[in-house]
């Protein structure tokens, strides 16, 4: 059987002659016992009509007709067993049966034809479907060109490759217009005339792609770039929706920040102004508290730009976040070696871990972070006794932890205490000033590390609070 | 009379060039003033200066070029007064051969103490170039720099080869900040481009340990996160 499967001629060859015997042995029969030559024509006629019925192509039921007329004129027309065209009648009568096996073939032929044709019509969009409904669920890009090239390669039974125009490193040919060279059949993928991308079917033999294959690979790639577009759309969107909420969280800092600068900078001004125009008047003493009034409100405006330069560190998102590897203990000893310029009275319990510990971290920015917490138990907790900083391996995170022994934090403002929205509470004491943006800042930066932090009450009978935060060890 | 220490102020902005200026002289020192790269460039040539106070933004050219352009022909100390913060700016400015870098905004008694420090550093390498192996010594801590020993409180304290020459390096160093590739090339040689210094942050973590009381609190090795370490000044 592998041998007819593999040579359609011999196999249709083999059927046609078959039908045909066993059409004569039937006349053969019918002749035999019921003396009728009648329906001779008609059987072989049938004959006809199912060898074109099961054969491939068309010449075989033409084959089978020419052969049906000479075996009824050899077999079953006087004088038997030879040929004769010129008996009375006869030309007619056979003229007229070839004429008719002929179109009958003909039309069996054609409308298998268009069976085959509306099957595979049938299967290929069925496949099309299934092809879109799987595209329709894909949100990544490169599954999305996996699945097409695995649907392609599956159809048209060759190597399929997926070129993308920004791939410069590989030297594709980006027509808009399906092309042949030695390597396969290139086609565009195009969303509005736009090149998305081009596919490549590696060596076909040019017989195989037929006009029919191009129609529907142009289908199905036009919904490969359908798809495309939605989801270049669709993470356009999401990029603009992250902007917008980065910008969001930019413009609430800044407006929190340029409202707490004006109190300062109104003190330095009114001051100054004073100094300028009542110099006379002033007592030494007097004249000694307005310079430091402005000495004071100006270091604090300093910490307040340190805090806006950082902010803009990191406004451009977590990707640009530069972080190294950095010694645990060499970023506590300058941050405390910075606390003690600015407030030499202070004093420090350093627990570090005996080990070399090395963390992953934008050291600029955890300096802020761990400055603006110290400065915060300094200036807000008014706490008695040595700030403790305690760093702890506490796998997969290093623990930083900020204690005090002072007034600790307002129970209902604990939670609220980083989300930049503790204004109400800040403005009711003057003494927290700008605390909410210093430590917003701090939230924002230990987010963009992936850390997290927070702030508890020590439990009574200790009093204060403690701040603490983590970053992963590990990139 | 004793001749007074000249400096020259190369900055652009008059208001910091006059609270400068005013706060210098009432110190006993003598000012120069330059508000542009060309003027600085020249007065350095005709005056001389004791020491530079140089910012780095300047309306015709960058400080940087300043810096190198003096390097080539002189070792006056240059302190590098800036308002750019970040650490990259530090480190090329101080291996451009810079000596110090101090970051806007300052106080005045942080001005003057480092032009002190930087000044004194000036004088030793004038008068004891060779002397430079004198011992270090700043409280507990001695370092001899023949004996290849060093002690804290009396107590010998045992370090590797490369720690004691790190050590040493930053001691002869004295007060001055050594950039992280400075101190690479000085101890592992020129050859080694591996990019990361984190061998470099191990020893110095190990020698901390063994010197000092408290590693994250320490007293006599201080790190400039990002640019390098420094060893307080025995003055």
């Amino acid at each position: 059987m592998n041998i007819l499967k593999k040579h359609p001629i011999i196999h249709n060859l083999l059927k046609t002659l078959l039908i045909l015997i066993g059409a004569s042995l039937i006349c053969a029969l019918l002749v035999k016992f019921f003396k009728t030559y009648t329906t001779v024509a008609m059987v072989y006629l049938l004959a006809v009509v199912i060898i074109s019925r099961y054969t491939s192509l068309y010449i075989w039921g033409t084959l089978a007709s020419f052969l049906s007329i000479f075996m009824i004129n050899y077999f079953f027309t006087f004088p038997y067993f030879t040929l004769n065209f010129s008996m009375d009648g006869y030309p007619a009568t056979f003229i007229a049966m070839l004429w008719i096996s002929f179109i009958t073939s003909t039309l069996t032929s054609r409308y298998k034809e268009q069976m085959n044709l509306a099957q595979k019509n049938e299967q290929n969009t069925t496949a099309l479907y299934q092809f879109n409904k799987k595209l329709l669920m894909i949100d990544d890009h490169d599954t999305l060109i996996k699945v097409t090239v695995d649907f392609l390669e599956s159809i048209s039974g060759h190597p399929v490759i997926f070129a993308e125009p920004d791939q410069t490193t590989q030297t594709r040919i980006f027509s808009k217009q399906p092309m042949i060279d030695n390597e396969g059949v290139h086609f565009p993928v195009l969303y509005n005339n736009q090149l998305l991308g081009s596919i490549c079917l590696k060596n076909p033999s040019p017989k195989e792609v037929t006009t029919e294959d191009i129609t529907f690979l142009n289908l199905a790639l036009a919904q490969v770039s359908l798809a495309m577009e939605r989801q270049r759309l669709s993470s356009e969107q999401q990029t603009i929706m992250l902007q917008s909420e980065k910008e969001k969280m930019r413009s609430n800092l800044l407006r929190a920040i340029s409202h707490d600068l004006r109190t300062p900078l109104t003190c330095i001004l009114g001051s100054c102004d004073t100094l300028k125009t009542q110099n006379d008047s002033l007592t030494p003493y007097q004249k000694t508290q307005l310079l430091e009034n402005i000495s004071n409100d100006s270091n604090w405006l300093i910490h307040m730009v340190e805090n806006l330069l950082t902010v803009t560190r990191i406004t451009n998102g977590e990707t640009q976040l530069s972080t190294s590897y950095e010694a645990v203990e060499e970023i506590i000893s300058e941050v405390i070696s910075r606390v003690k310029s600015h407030y030499p009275e202070v004093a420090f319990d350093v627990l570090v871990p005996g080990d070399f510990l090395m963390v992953p971290m934008d050291a600029t920015l955890i300096e802020q972070v761990l400055l603006n917490l110290i400065e915060n138990a300094i200036l807000h907790a008014n706490s008695t006794g040595n700030l403790k900083i305690c760093v702890q391996k506490d796998s997969p995170n290093a623990l930083f932890e900020i204690s005090d022994n002072g007034t600790g934090i307002d129970e209902n403002a604990v939670n609220a205490l980083f989300d930049n929205q503790t204004s109400d509470y800040v403005n009711r004491s003057d003494a927290s000033r700008g605390m909410g943006i210093g430590l917003s800042i701090c939230k924002t930066i230990i987010n963009a590390h992936h850390g997290s932090i927070w702030a508890k009450n020590h439990t009574p009978p200790q009093t204060g609070a403690s701040f603490i935060f983590t970053l992963p060890l590990e990139d | 009379m004793q001749t007074r220490i000249t400096i020259l102020i190369i900055e652009d902005e008059p208001s910091i060039t006059n609270f400068i200026e005013t706060t210098l002289t009432a110190n006993n020192y003598k000012t120069l003033l330059a508000y542009t790269g060309k003027e600085a460039l020249s007065m350095l040539t005709s005056h001389c200066p004791d020491l530079v106070l140089l910012d780095l933004g300047l309306p015709d050219m960058d400080g940087m070029e300043i810096l190198t352009k003096l390097r080539s022909w002189s070792k006056i100390p240059v302190i590098v007064v800036s308002a750019r913060t970040n650490e990259h700016d530090k480190v090329a400015a101080l291996d451009n051969g810079a000596d110090d870098y101090i970051i806007k905004p300052f106080g005045t008694s942080e001005l003057l103490a480092r032009i002190r420090t930087a000044l004194r550093h000036s004088h030793l390498m004038a008068t004891q170039n060779d002397a430079i192996d004198e011992n270090y010594h700043y409280e507990d801590l001695e370092i001899d720099f023949k004996q290849m020993t060093v002690s804290l409180s009396g107590q010998e304290i045992h370090l590797t080869q490369i720690e004691f020459k790190l050590l040493s390096l930053l001691a002869k160093n004295a007060g001055r900040v050594l950039t992280y590739d400075y101190l690479i090339q000085e101890i592992w040689g020129p050859f080694d481009n591996t990019s990361n210094n984190q061998k470099l942050r191990v020893n110095m973590a190990n020698i901390r340990r063994k010197i000092e009381k408290n590693p994250a609190d320490p007293h006599y090795i201080f790190t400039q996160v990002g640019v390098g370490y420094k060893i307080k000044s025995t003055v």
